[in-house]
This record gives structure tokens, sequence and C-alpha cells, in this order.
């Protein structure tokens, strides 16, 4: 390599006034202007903004919701709704949805349940069961990712057929029975608490760090917001672009497997429609959380945020006695107000 | 149509300013179109104004003082229906055109011809367009769909469209960059005959030597200011220039003397179909290559192909004398090659994406750390060398997005981000395309600087004169076949062009 065609480090005189590092430096005089801006500068902020005024505004109203009790509650209910949506935020980054979610939760849970009640220690059997769950997840993954990027079908129809196929397998396998009997060390999992909060907590909290990482600190996340912009551009960059995509459904049926885990441990018994109605949560919490269908924007971030607004939403309007119907038709009234305020920010920083 | 003052210009405007947010970008612009049938060129650098002028014209955007007068009364329009309905009509870089549709339901967008009950009534649709499409020369069923047209016809449909919808005033924005020879030719005949038949044109064009031909009058705007409107007589190219740029035109094509060196990159017997055939060529470090051909020809082709983006069906290629077995972009990265394509929009960059973003693209690689980290201070550095190196304009890297920035800078941002892969090989594609004549200088003089500093270049272009300005030899091809090669001392447009179009009046000759 030729030292002078190359770039070398160190190049660039790092003078202290110059106009990029000047950037860096607080102005004080529009320090608030400048935060007021940024607030209201993406639809995640505006979400975690009116998750904060709303989640006030039911501790102050909401007769019972501040009860630690009922908080503590919706906390795992959190935990649930956030590793499932975190997973489905990768898919949507490249523009693409996972309908399989449900399914690979139902198919994991009764498996496993299946697998973990034959007998025998019931460590190793909740090791194997774990595991178990966890291949279902990645293969259901696989299983998609290639059909996605090999076949070149659309992920909406991909995953739809697979959730199909592997509902129908976790129903007609179980004949809509439950598996019960499952070994203690497993429940554990789902019902266990460290310092008095439920163990699915922490591992909810280790999911978002995690994919946060990833996502927004790694070179994969890179090349995954590059390939959710432009396939072409990604492709003549020299980013593997294929093994992006198929990434994308990796974490998508691992995170899936891991909900699963938990929620089965919880519900103390394979349950061959685990799951079932929640993927317009799913759904809504990452659009909420302001990642773009169309791909390449997004944060993690903003899917537990979006997440445990819904969950918040749920909960108080429950506590205030209105029909789940109604509940239902707020919370679609909400995801049309973020998609419109999504269509208004884009079109102002034109 | 009302009858115009008899000595009223067709259109003038008056002190017209506009700002964006505190910038001036558009102060006093006087201009007028003189009479029905007049042809008034308009040029200037990217970012000089020329597009917000003509989208206060066409009623996109409002002005914030001044006048506009059509034929002699005020005109106001404060929406593009107004524009239209004025007879104004605007001709954009990028056609605004469905190509899933067929050519009359393009022309009929709004309000198709014999239209019942809202109804279409394809016959009438039809055979109105096939009126408008004969007067302006284009024998093509009205009932083709868009994708089947090239970008010539596209054109012209766009043309049959202002026609259909009456248009007294047609604005053409940059309408050559995406056409052939042959079709700007045609472009140019009907312009020709539009202004004939009394419709009024402002021509707005990089190509100076267009401009020259065409329009009766040309406007030099400078900053958002209109630096002079005179009559082509008195204008001639250098003039022009230096009004734009304030530099001499001997100034426009810098050419470096270089040393040649090894070989790099060669290419024997590449074979593709109908778009290549049996190409072969080699590159020397330190050499800047030329390689010229009409739309079609198969240059583009070409880079593709060795690239790795397209398939190969035979011949070899030799990077450092080393057979390269399957080329992918990754591995041409790698090992050293950096591909401009000629399309930045769809294939350089993230158009919304930061400038830091866009330019760390293609080296994330070499980024990583433990766990796949990427080394955000490495980052940093690197897109604040590429930014320093080229002299990038950008007032934040990590909150300028590219599709904020002139199409010279986007380019600066393409070459940046190959810069920082440390290439030893460049294959650029129509790197000037869609470019100010200012930021197309600042390219030659890098891939000058590059080539002095003993890289290869391949520079594919459509622009003779570009090629003769910066090369220091240029290969020809002809439907895909290489035809010929001209040293610097044989440099001339014909022998350019005679090479450009023998294989294909052979082919046709073996034809007949």
């Amino acid at each position: 390599m030729k030292e002078s065609t190359t770039i070398e480090p160190g190049v660039r005189p790092l003078t202290p006034g110059s106009s990029l590092q000047a950037k860096s430096a607080p102005r004080p005089a529009s320090l608030r202007r400048q935060i007021a801006s940024r607030a209201f500068s993406s639809v995640e902020r505006m979400s975690m903004l009116f998750f904060i005024v709303y989640f006030l505004f039911c501790v102050l109203f909401v007769n019972k919701f501040a009860n630690p009790v009922n908080l503590l509650n919706m906390l795992v209910q959190c935990a649930d709704l956030i590793i499932l949506a975190c997973g489905m935020t990768f898919v949507f980054m490249n523009g693409g949805i996972d309908f399989s979610l449900t399914a690979t939760l139902a198919l994991g849970s009764i498996f496993g349940a299946r697998v973990m009640t034959l007998g025998g220690d019931p460590l190793l059997m909740t090791v194997i069961g774990v595991a178990l769950m966890l291949g279902i997840g990645l293969g259901i993954g696989v299983l998609n990712g290639l059909t996605v990027t090999r076949l070149r079908m659309p992920s909406f129809i991909a995953t739809m057929a697979t959730q199909l196929i592997f509902a129908g397998l976790a129903l007609w396998y179980t004949q809509s029975a439950t598996i019960g009997g499952l070994p203690r060390p497993f429940l554990l999992i789902g019902r266990g608490t460290l310092f008095g909060v439920q163990l699915p907590v922490f591992i909810m909290l280790a999911v978002v760090a995690l994919s946060a990482f990833v996502l927004h600190r790694t070179v994969l996340g890179r090349y995954i917001f590059s390939v959710g912009t432009n396939h072409r551009t990604s492709l003549i960059s020299g980013i593997p672009v294929k093994k992006t995509i198929f990434s994308l459904f990796l974490f998508s049926g691992g995170l899936a497997a891991v909900s699963g885990i938990i929620m089965t441990s919880r519900s103390g018994a394979g349950m061959p429609a685990l799951g079932k109605g929640m993927l317009m949560d799913i759904v809504g919490a990452v659009v909420i959380g302001g990642t773009s269908v169309t791909g390449g924007k997004g944060s993690i971030l903003g899917t537990a945020v979006g997440a445990a607004l819904i969950i918040v939403l749920n909960n108080s309007l429950n506590l205030l006695g209105i029909e789940w119907f109604i509940i239902n038709a707020l919370k679609g009234v909400m995801i049309v107000a973020v998609a419109l305020l999504g269509v208004l920010l884009s079109t102002n920083d034109r | 149509m009302q009858q115009p003052a008899a000595d009223a210009p067709v259109l003038e405007l008056k002190k017209l300013n506009k700002s964006f947010s505190g910038v001036q970008v558009l102060k006093d612009i006087n201009l007028t179109l003189k009479r029905k049938g007049s042809v008034l060129g308009l040029v200037g650098e990217n970012g000089a104004g020329k597009s917000t002028m003509m989208n206060i014209l066409g009623g996109v955007l409002q002005r914030d003082s001044g006048e506009i007068l059509l034929d002699g009364a005020p005109f106001n329009p404060r929406s593009a229906v107004d524009a239209d309905q004025a007879g104004i009509a605007l001709i954009h870089q990028e056609l605004n055109l469905f190509l899933n549709m067929t050519i009359a339901e393009n022309l009929y967008l709004n309000g198709a011809p014999g239209t019942r009950l809202g109804l279409l009534s394809y016959r009438t649709m039809n055979a109105e367009a096939r009126k408008v499409l004969q007067r302006i020369g284009i024998d093509v069923a009205p009932g083709t769909m868009m994708d089947e047209l090239s970008m010539g016809i596209r054109q012209m449909v766009e043309i049959a469209k202002a026609l259909s919808q009456k248009a007294r005033i047609v604005v053409f924005d940059e309408p050559t960059t995406s056409l052939s020879t042959k079709e700007k030719k045609d472009l140019f005949s009907i312009i020709r005959e539009l202004s004939r038949s009394g419709i009024s044109m402002i021509y707005i064009s990089h190509t100076l030597d267009d401009v020259l031909s065409l329009c009766e009058e040309v406007a030099v705007i400078r900053d958002g200011a209109i630096m002079g409107q005179s009559p082509i007589s008195e204008m001639n190219k250098g003039k022009m220039i230096s009004m734009m740029v304030g530099r001499k035109l001997d100034q426009l094509f810098p050419f470096a003397e270089k040393k040649p060196a090894e070989v790099r990159l060669s290419v024997e017997d590449l074979c593709q179909g109908k778009t290549l055939r049996h190409v072969s060529f080699s590159l020397r470090s330190g050499e800047i290559a030329g390689l010229f051909g009409l739309m079609g020809a198969g240059r583009s082709e070409l880079a593709r192909a060795i690239y790795g983006v397209d398939p190969i069906e035979r011949g070899k290629i030799l990077f450092k004398n080393r057979p390269v077995e399957h080329p992918t972009p990754s591995w041409w990265i790698e090992n050293g090659m950096a591909y401009i394509t000629e399309n930045r929009r769809e294939e350089g960059l993230l158009m919304p994406k930061s400038v830091k973003e866009n330019l760390v693209l293609a080296s994330l690689q070499r980024m990583a750390r433990t766990f796949g980290a990427v080394d955000t201070k490495a980052e940093e550095k690197y897109s604040d060398q590429a930014i320093e190196r080229l002299d990038i304009k950008t007032y934040d890297k990590a909150r300028q997005l590219a599709r904020m920035l002139s199409g010279g800078n986007q380019q600066k941002v393409v070459i940046g981000k190959w810069l920082l892969t440390k290439p030893e090989v460049f294959i650029v594609d129509e790197p000037t395309r869609g470019v100010d004549v200012g930021a197309k200088l600042e390219i030659y003089t890098h891939l000058n600087a590059l080539a002095r500093e003993g890289s290869a270049i391949l520079f594919i272009s459509s622009e003779m004169e570009e090629l003769i300005g910066v090369c220091d030899r240029i290969m020809v091809m002809c439907s895909g076949e290489i035809t010929g090669e001209l040293q610097r001392e044989e440099f001339s447009q014909e022998k350019l062009l005679t090479l450009a179009i023998r294989s294909a009046t052979h082919e046709h000759a073996a034809a007949d």
C-alpha cells in the first residue's frame, strides 16, 4: 500500500478554534432552546415526553395506579413486550416485519415443556429445555432469513407463512392442551425475584442493553442502518447485504425464544397459544417508538418506551374501568397520531 | 388566450427576493423573457439559486418580495396548479413521470379527455395523446408503458405533457444530463420547433455549448444574484464561465504530468452477453485512462462486471498480476479498488444519512474493536480527514444529511468515502455529472493528485471535453467492444466520435 494516497492518522491539525470542534462545546445561551428543539425533533423523543407526562398523570389521578404491586406487575408485563418488540425492531430496520414471533413463542413453549416433562435431573432438564427453546427460536429465524434472502420473498409473506405453519403445528401437536409439571429450576426463571423485583425484569434490561449495543454501537449495527436505508449503496460499499438481513431474523427469532422461556416459566406450563394477540402490541410498540416502517431509522430505546407506553395505557385505562375494545381503539388512534407525526417531522427537515 | 399588450415581455421577474431561515438565496433577481418563442439560457453553479427561482415561478415556493409579470400583468402563483393554468410548465431534472403507466396515462394524469362520470375513455385519450406526440415528432404508440422507453423518449413525453396542458412558457432544468447524443439532437430540434410555434422557454444547463447553440439570450446567476443578461452574440463560453465562477476557461481542465508505472489492473477477453464483447485492457499506476463511449456502449457495464456487481460469462481479471477469481465489492475494497458509480443518489450515497455516516460506510470493517463495536474515535478522525482533504462543505458532519448537500459536495462525499478505504485503483463513472463548474474543477484536481501519488484511475465519461482535458490516454467503447485507443497527442473530438460509432455502423452493414 502506498503511503501517498492513504490518509494517515493525525494529518488533520487539531486547531482548537476549528468549526468542527466548536460544535461540541455547549453554548449556554441557546442550551435550553437546543434541548427543547431536540425533544421535539423525533418521534422517539415525543413518545418519551408523552410517556413521562402520561405516567405522572396516572400516578396523580388514576386510583390504585401508583400501588407498588400494580407498578411491579406492569414492569413484568413490560419485560415480555419489550423483549419481543426489540426483536421486531431489528426486522423493522430493513423495512420488514416478523409475524412469526407469536408462533415461535408457542412452538418453543410446548416442545420445551414436552422435553422438560420427560423426567430426569430437574436442573439438567431445565438446561436442555431452555436450549431447545432457544434453538427453536433461532431455527425459525434461520428459516425466515433464508426465505427472505435466498428466495427474495418479502418478509411480510415469508413470516406470515411460518406464523401459520408453526402456530398450527403447536395446536395440532398438543390438541390445544397445555403441558404442565415443569421442573422447579425452570419455574424460577419467570417467578424468582432479586431485591424484590422479578427476574424477567433483569433479563429484559440485559436484552435492551445488548440490543442497543448491537444496533447503535457495533459495525453490524451500522450495516443494519445502511442496508435498511439503501441496498444498492450498501452493496457497492462492500457491505454484506444478505448476511445483514439474515441476521435480523436471527435476532427476532432468538429474542422471541427468550420471551417464550420467560412466559412459559411464569405460566408454569407449555401453552400452544402462548402470546396470542400480542402481535398488535408488539408492532404498536415499535411504531410508537419511532422506528420507521420503511427501514433505516429507529432505536431500541424508542421501542422500549413505546412498549412501556402501551403497557401503561392498557393498565391505566383498565383501572379506569374502560372496556378493552375502547382501549384498543385508543391505541389505534395513538399509532395513527405517531405515524402522522413521523410524516410531519420528516417533511420538516427537508 | 387574451391578447397580450404589444410591447410587454412574455415574462418579467423584477427585484425578486427569497430567503430560507435567514439565508438569502435570491437577491433582487431581474430576468426578462422578451418575446413569444424566445429561448433564454440560464447558467450558474449548483446552489446559485436557479432551482429556487424556477420553483417560485412554478408556484412551488412563495417569494418574499418582488414582482412577476406575465404579459405585463402581475402574476402571483400560490401553487403549482396556478402556474399550470397560467401556462407555465417546469420540466425537472428528475422526470415526474410514472414508469408503471402508459404514455397517454401520464399525459392526462390531471384530467383525461373524453372522461364521462369518472370513467376513462382510453380511445379518446390515446387519440389525443397521439396528436400531441406527433406534434413533437415521436413515433411511439400512446399505450406504451413508460418503463419500456429510453430516457430520451421519456423526456419527450414530459415535453408532450407540457404541450397537452397548453403551456406557453416551458422551463427546462438540466434536460440533457441523461440523454445520448442522438436524443439530445432530437430534443434540440423539438425546442427549436416549439420556439417557432411561439412557445417561450427558459433553458437551464451546465453544458454551455448547448446554451450557446440553442438560446437567443443568456443570463448568468451567481450566489443568488443575476450577473448579467445579454444576447448570445455578445457571449462566449469563457465569458460565461468567468461570470459564473470568476475563473478562466483554460483552468477548467487541469492536466498534470504523471509517471505511469507498473500495471495494476488488467482485464482479458471479458464477455457478458451482448453488453461486453471480448474486452481487454490494462491500467497502470499513476495514469488517468479515459473510457469514452456513447450511451449503451457498455462503459458502465464494464465497470460493474469488473467490480463484481454484475456477473461475467468469460474472461480474466488480473489485479497486480494476480487473477481475481470471484470479484465482489468487499474483496475489492479489502484489496484496494474503489468504484464511484454514475448514480450517486441510488448507489453512491445514503441520502437520508449524515455526511459522517456516508464517509465511513465503506471502511466500517476496519473500525471494529472488541465485540464488533465501532471505534468512534477513528470514525471521527477519518471523516474529518476526508472533509479536510476534499474540502467538503458541511456545517455539521454528524447532523447534515447527504441529501441536503449540493451535487458537487455530494460527489465529494462519495470520493471521500472511497479515499478512506485507501484504494490503489479507482474506477470513476461520470464523476462530474450534475455537478457545477467549480466542483468539476475540484474533482479533476483531486483525480490528478491521486494519480500523481501513484493511483491508477479509469475515468469513464460521456463528455469528450473533460476526457480530452484530463486523461493521459482515452479508450473508446462501442456496442460492448473497445474500438480503439488514443494517446494524448492524438486527442480530438472527431477521432473519439469516429471510434465511438464505428463498429455500430459496421454492424448495421453486416445486418443489411
